[in-house]
């Protein structure tokens, strides 16, 4: 006899994770300058930032270390931060840092998934709208 | 400093982070059993890739089958070919003709509910239904086998009247069997046909998979043409209509005031099936083709119908850890289709898509009684293979696996380890991946789909378990599932994703089951087995993946992020084209996902200067 167990699919009891990881992502991206990025690097960004988030999410013990790691490995020293939207930022990271090590699982283990799903959302918002140079991206 | 296009979406994340949903609501989300949910939900999706029925419980334990009942009756029916009697399989085909409408009556005797299905006192029905074939087929006798198909002796494990259909439903094909675990794998007496393969190393799991799809393609000829034989037409097509009734003998009345008859049209048999769930009109054409095709209503902005190949629908294979599989299918009487005769047309059909230049020298040495017997094990040697660790045999300067010995072969380390000899099956995969080493060649295995949160959408007194057994029937049909969900990308209507069309999003990432009377999430899943990669070693380099959502070249998609995307999708609807395109560009997937433009820009530039 075969029991399907509901179990297996870990993002079941980690209910609205999804939104937290997508509204940290987007956190984090609006403070990293993409105009001084080049046309190349632009196009591939949402790739880039999946391949980034899987080697940087892995490797950090806490949300703090992946915030500040993804920053500069995306950023380097180049952030867009005004106070207004420093503030901002720092109520999102600590809404998420209150559900931490289900934000960190989710990232550490679908980091590709949590990219399209930040991606999907900025631009089912029309925030994509400066970025249709960033279709096609796949390598 | 200029910021691009953030200020907008950030925004509206702050927005919603201001009013998040209270985590204690969310825990008494959760709190919920499946059942509880079950019960508060009576609405049906207009998502679902098919509508059926579900085809029967167990009679000990009174657990459903996992099974669609024009599969349920289409798998016996063809098994049924065998007696070469046309009463015999006209009667297989409509045996639990009115269990869809769920006539569900208390047994004081038995102290547990029975599910009415046939006609025992008026059979006019029967013989209403099949008045349009009356001249071919003796119709007294297809109402008796029909009406007898129940009459099981437990103590002897008999069938009492030696009813043919009693025989095939006892047995290995239809029975509750435990899939996955090869102790009790079917044999002859069960109704089905069985090839032994072994599969270690890749060029042996790529050549099953290019068996598994002969065999489909060579199966739906076979099948057609025996049904052909015995009832005179090459297809089946099963039209589930809704009916008021409540029970059979109602149902039956309505059938004869409403005129519904078995008819011929296109060679094709069409069975009306009165359904007291069903909506709309859904129907299931089992025919003798190679492709599952989707009937799309864009009006109705859903799926009508499913066209099912014979072959995907009665066939399969079967893995017994990574060394073994099982090759197989029902019997429908003729004679076995050996592994020599599947290799032979796999060579001919690849052989007809090689250009005209490369025919010519295409399989020349490929000796294909060695590969057959090396392919079930039976090659004897004392070397071994370099590639899979079988049997194998010295490489002759003249086949195209020689090219292994020059030093430019990338694995030629592997040589030194293992020495120089090949089997045969590795041979031949060289050989076909050398050949197609410039265009490449995706080649899958469709695996069981999941099904997941089941719902019961109508209340029916035997239901409502969350548990359902399995038979060698229900692993093909949710193979099928699986085959289903992939013909998306592949149909006319839902292939290709405009604002317009975005409805068709639904299908792709929210694909559920009406298997009356439950509704169930589906995640369909493959395994890989070659990936195409552009003038390279396609098979040697790609991995062989099990339990994967969409192949991906930078990264597979597993079921547990398709279910988190689905989750995703069905709380914002609105994001359903974006994420299908953003799946397309971080994962590049290999298949499975559809074309989807996306107009940006906002108001043209002539509008913008009139305003």
């Amino acid at each position: 006899m075969l029991r399907y167990e509901k179990e297996v699919f870990l993002v079941q009891e980690n209910d609205k994770v999804e939104d937290l990881v997508v509204s940290l992502l987007g956190a984090i991206d609006g403070l990293v300058d993409w105009s001084s990025v080049g046309d190349n690097v632009r196009k591939k960004k949402y790739s880039i930032l999946a391949k980034r988030i899987a080697v940087v999410a892995k490797s950090s013990n806490n949300l703090n270390e992946f915030v500040e790691k993804l920053l500069s490995q995306v950023a380097g020293d180049s952030l867009f931060v005004s106070r207004e939207r420093g503030e901002k930022f720092r109520k999102i990271y600590m809404e998420a840092k209150k559900h931490e090590k289900d934000v960190l699982e989710f990232l550490k283990n679908y980091p590709y998934l949590s990219t399209v799903l930040y991606a999907a959302y900025v631009e089912g918002l029309g925030g994509g709208k400066n970025e249709s140079d960033i279709k096609n991206e796949g390598s | 400093m200029v910021e691009i296009g953030k200020v907008k979406p950030l925004d509206v994340y702050f927005k919603n982070f201001e009013r998040p949903t209270s985590r204690k609501s969310r825990s008494d989300f959760n709190k919920h059993s499946i059942i509880q949910r079950i019960e508060s939900s009576n609405s049906e999706p207009d998502s679902a890739l098919i509508k059926g029925t579900i085809a029967r419980t167990d009679p000990k334990s009174g657990l459903p089958h996992l099974d669609e009942l024009t599969h349920h009756l289409i798998a016996v029916a063809t098994a049924s070919l065998k007696f070469n009697s046309p009463e015999v399989t006209l009667a297989a085909l409509i045996h639990d003709y009115f269990k869809p409408v769920f006539d569900i009556r208390w047994n004081p005797k038995k102290n547990k509910w029975d599910w009415y299905h046939v006609l025992y006192n008026d059979t006019q029905p029967y013989h209403h239904i099949l008045e349009e074939v009356k001249d071919n087929i003796n119709i007294p006798k297809t109402a008796h086998i029909l009406k007898y198909h129940h009459k099981w002796d437990r103590d002897l494990k008999l069938c009492r009247t030696g009813n043919p259909i009693c025989k095939i439903e006892h047995s290995g094909l239809i029975s509750a069997l435990e899939t996955n675990i090869l102790f009790a794998l079917p044999t002859h007496a069960d109704y089905t046909v069985i090839h032994h393969l072994r599969i270690p190393g890749k060029y042996r799991m790529f050549l099953l998979a290019l068996l598994k799809e002969q065999l489909a393609k060579t199966l739906s000829e076979k099948y057609s043409e025996k049904f052909q034989e015995i009832l005179g037409v090459s297809g089946i097509r099963y039209e589930y209509r809704p009916i008021n009734a409540d029970n059979i003998e109602e149902a039956g009345k309505l059938i004869k005031e409403m005129d519904w008859k078995i008819e011929i049209k296109n060679d094709t048999m069409i069975i009306p099936i009165p359904s007291k769930f069903h909506g709309n009109a859904f129907y299931f054409e089992y025919y003798g083709g190679t492709e599952v095709v989707l009937d799309v209503d864009t009006k109705a902005k859903a799926i009508q119908g499913v066209k099912v190949p014979f072959g995907k629908a009665l066939s399969t294979v079967y893995f017994a850890g990574s060394h073994d599989a099982y090759l197989l299918y029902v019997d429908a009487g003729f004679d076995s289709l050996s592994l020599k005769h599947l290799l032979k047309s796999v060579l001919k059909d690849l052989k007809q898509s090689l250009p005209e230049k490369k025919q010519k020298e295409a399989f020349t040495h490929a000796k294909l009684d060695k590969v057959a017997k090396s392919l079930s094990g039976d090659f004897r040697s004392d070397k071994s293979c370099v590639f899979c660790g079988e049997p194998g045999e010295a490489i002759e300067s003249n086949e195209k696996v020689s090219s292994i010995l020059r030093a430019k072969f990338t694995d030629t380390w592997l040589l030194l380890t293992y020495g120089t000899s090949v089997c045969p099956v590795c041979k031949l995969g060289f050989e076909i991946e050398e050949l197609f080493r410039g265009s490449g060649m995706n080649k899958h295995i469709a695996q069981e789909a999941l099904l997941d949160d089941y719902q019961l959408i109508h209340s029916v007194p035997i239901f409502g378990k969350d548990h359902f057994m399995k038979s060698v029937s229900s692993k093909i049909w949710l193979e099928l599932l699986s085959e289903i969900y992939y013909s998306l990308h592949t149909s006319r209507e839902l292939g290709k994703i405009t604002k317009r069309r975005e409805w068709a999003v639904k299908f792709y990432l929210n694909p559920k089951v009406l298997l009356y009377p439950y509704a169930a999430d589906v995640i369909p899943q493959v395994t890989t087995v070659a990936l195409r990669y552009s003038k390279k070693k396609f098979v040697l380099q790609s991995g062989l993946h099990s339990n994967i959502v969409f192949p991906g070249s930078e990264k597979d998609l597993i079921p547990e992020e398709f279910s988190a995307i689905r989750r995703f999708y069905t709380s914002r609807p609105e994001t359903g084209m974006y994420i299908l395109e953003k799946i397309k560009n971080v994962y590049s997937p290999v298949f499975g996902i559809p074309d989807v433009k996306i107009r940006k820009g906002g108001v043209p530039r002539a509008r913008k200067r009139q305003s």
